[in-house]
């Protein structure tokens, strides 16, 4: 298994966006919080003591010469997923993995890496780091500690030894884990390898033992290959700059029938449009109606109103709209009388809203019959957006 | 036109476009459904929390709004209605509303949002639904809102749903039908503990009765959050 990994991607996509912070410090905070955290930070930061975490006020008291920004998650996992794409013309066998800020792509088409490596510098101007084992969780590690543009090769039978230094923040502990393992001392992957497999079954159930068998370089997970789904995409370049509301409102309705067109009969429940401003800025707009886009006067409407929501502030040269989540049409039946409307359960709608408001956290909560532990009595179980 | 052919033509429209198409007004102005909030006292004041409505609550810490609003979902549920609680605040304590507000947990959606403007987007996609009875929302930790609430209207309206909104005092919002404001009295003891509180609610906005009326209402803690937590040895 062959790990491709970009640290800080998040960081280096907006220096690409904007060139002038390419020299300064850079600091990307929570946005829409009373006190932003810190989740991503560039090497310079970091040296500094900025930690992932940490307020906003805190990492600018360490790094005051920093640029603190706030994160744009949709952006970054779209350009993510637009490199995605472009890497599957060399081979089909990539599984990707957007990570809190960093981009992560597994394969084991061994024949291709240089030619993915290639690609990935060219489209995204970094270079990444690779981290080349017999399963995935070594793989990642090793491409997570390997330096940029270096391959770290772990070989087979040797994973517990190269995994044991390494601290078990690496693994990916629930919350409980975080808090206890500490607590018991165990702070390297080293030090939970060492414990006895049914110990830590008996004291951490489940996920307890499978992250016991990451520590041992065990990781049974296959490689599911990425298969896009379909996306529409339609735009137009205007030379000289473009402010025009009214050109730009006849651009929109030309693209709006060409979209629709483009639909053949299925409907698209996401909607992205992008503006290339004439100074090098990019203003992107992702919305998901609460009825799926079939006829062009309904995506007029919205793309007026998304254009209209977007702070122009220079000519616009590109003007991109994208349609994703296309799926067939479902049949209705139609009722000439009566408005029947479908009976639903609450479970069966919940992962439709966690997918249409991903910036919020719906949880179902189930009551666990241990009262020691706060934390215990009430075990939150995230929903999964559809 | 007499009574016949006025039935005749309705008659005529229903066939032809649907029962909806035309209503008399009687039809349309039906009971206001409420939900019971647990506490009779205070349904006797209000009459219930009103459906289709949106309620605000003020209170500052300590005053019991949360213990209220608990008490209501607890209500709620035991009528097999489904709650949504929407947590601007990220605070929701899960052992106090199970252990002591007998709120059933394993029956309620919790939504953390980071903002108030997708608390929102939240409260308009659940209303909208019909599936849920009651929605509160946890906006204690804000200082202030400046959102759009008439996006919340039209779909409001039909549906079967409260929303019950917890705000700091000084946070007015226009669009509530009904205005609850608590302030903390005394605390009730019992051998020395805290086991309650006594708040005063008043009345600072009501669409459908009176206001200004306030009455003085004992919420009891239920049985002690610690010892529930850390049974005796």
């Amino acid at each position: 298994m062959i790990c491709i990994l970009i640290r800080d991607f998040a960081v280096t996509q907006e220096r690409c966006l904007n060139p002038i912070l390419s020299t300064t410090p850079l600091i990307l905070v929570q946005a829409g919080q009373y006190r932003p955290k810190v989740i991503a930070m560039d090497t310079i930061a970091r040296a500094t003591g900025v930690t992932t975490g940490m307020t906003a006020k805190q990492s600018e008291t360490l790094c005051p010469q920093a640029e603190i920004l706030y994160v744009d998650e949709a952006r970054y996992e779209r350009m993510f997923m637009d490199v995605t794409c472009q890497l599957l013309d060399a081979t089909n066998r990539i599984e990707p993995e957007y990570q809190a800020t960093s981009a992560v792509w597994y394969t084991d088409d061994t024949l291709m890496v240089s030619y993915l490596v290639d690609a990935i510098r060219r489209v995204t101007e970094i270079t990444p780091q690779i981290g080349i084992a017999q399963t995935k969780f070594p793989a990642r590690v090793a491409a997570a500690v390997a330096l940029s543009g270096d391959c770290i090769t772990v070989p087979n039978g040797d994973e517990t030894e190269f995994l044991s230094l390494y601290p078990t923040s690496l693994l990916p502990l629930d919350k409980l884990m975080t808090r206890r393992l500490p607590l018991l001392g165990i702070h390297t992957l080293g030090q939970l390898a060492a414990l006895p497999r049914l110990s830590v079954w008996e004291q951490f159930g489940k996920h307890g033992r499978w992250l016991h068998d990451l520590a041992h370089g065990k990781d049974v997970r296959p490689l599911s290959p990425f298969k896009p789904s379909l996306q529409l995409r339609e735009a137009q370049d205007f030379e000289e700059g473009i402010v025009d509301r009214l050109i730009l409102h006849n651009t929109l309705e030309k693209l709006s029938l060409r979209l629709v067109k483009g639909l053949d009969g299925c409907v698209a429940y996401d909607i992205t449009l992008l503006l290339h401003m004439k100074d090098q800025s990019l203003l992107e707009y992702h919305r998901q109606p609460h009825d799926p886009i079939r006829d062009a006067l309904f995506l007029l409407r919205i793309l007026t109103q998304m254009l209209a929501a977007l702070p122009v502030h220079c000519a616009i040269q590109r003007l991109e709209v994208r349609l994703d989540n296309i799926q067939q049409r479902k049949p209705i039946q139609l009722s000439l009388f009566e408005e029947n409307e479908p009976v639903q359960k609450l479970a069966s709608v919940l992962p439709t809203w966690a997918y249409r408001h991903r910036g919020a956290q719906f949880y179902r909560l189930h009551l666990t019959g241990d009262k020691h532990l706060p934390e215990r009595i009430i075990e939150r179980q995230k929903v999964v957006s559809a | 036109m007499n009574q016949s052919s006025l039935d005749t033509v309705i008659n005529t429209i229903h066939q032809k476009w649907g029962h909806r198409a035309l209503q008399t007004a009687n039809q349309l102005s039906k009971a206001q459904n409420t939900l019971t909030t647990g506490f009779d006292v205070l349904d006797q004041l209000i009459g219930g929390i009103p459906q289709q409505n949106i309620t605000q609550i003020t209170d500052r810490p300590t005053a019991g709004g949360m213990t209220v609003i608990l008490r209501l979902m607890a209500n709620a549920q035991q009528n097999e209605q489904h709650v949504v609680l929407v947590d601007r605040g990220t605070s929701f304590d899960g052992g106090y509303a199970s252990n002591c507000c007998g709120v059933d947990v394993n029956n309620l959606v919790l939504v953390e949002t980071e903002h108030e403007a997708l608390s929102l987007d939240v409260l308009a996609e659940v209303v909208r639904s019909r599936i849920v009875e009651l929605v509160v929302l946890n906006f204690m930790t804000v200082k202030s809102i400046h959102l759009d609430w008439r996006k919340i209207l039209p779909v409001l309206w039909g549906s079967p749903t409260a929303v019950v909104i917890l705000t700091r005092p000084q946070i007015v919002l226009p669009i509530a039908s009904l205005r609850l404001n608590l302030i903390h009295q005394q605390w009730i003891k019992q051998f020395g503990d805290i086991i309650g509180c006594v708040s005063q609610v008043t009345i600072e906005r009501n669409r459908y009765g009176g206001i200004e009326e306030s009455v003085q209402l004992s919420i009891p803690f239920g049985k002690g959050y610690k010892y529930d937590l850390y049974p005796d040895p």
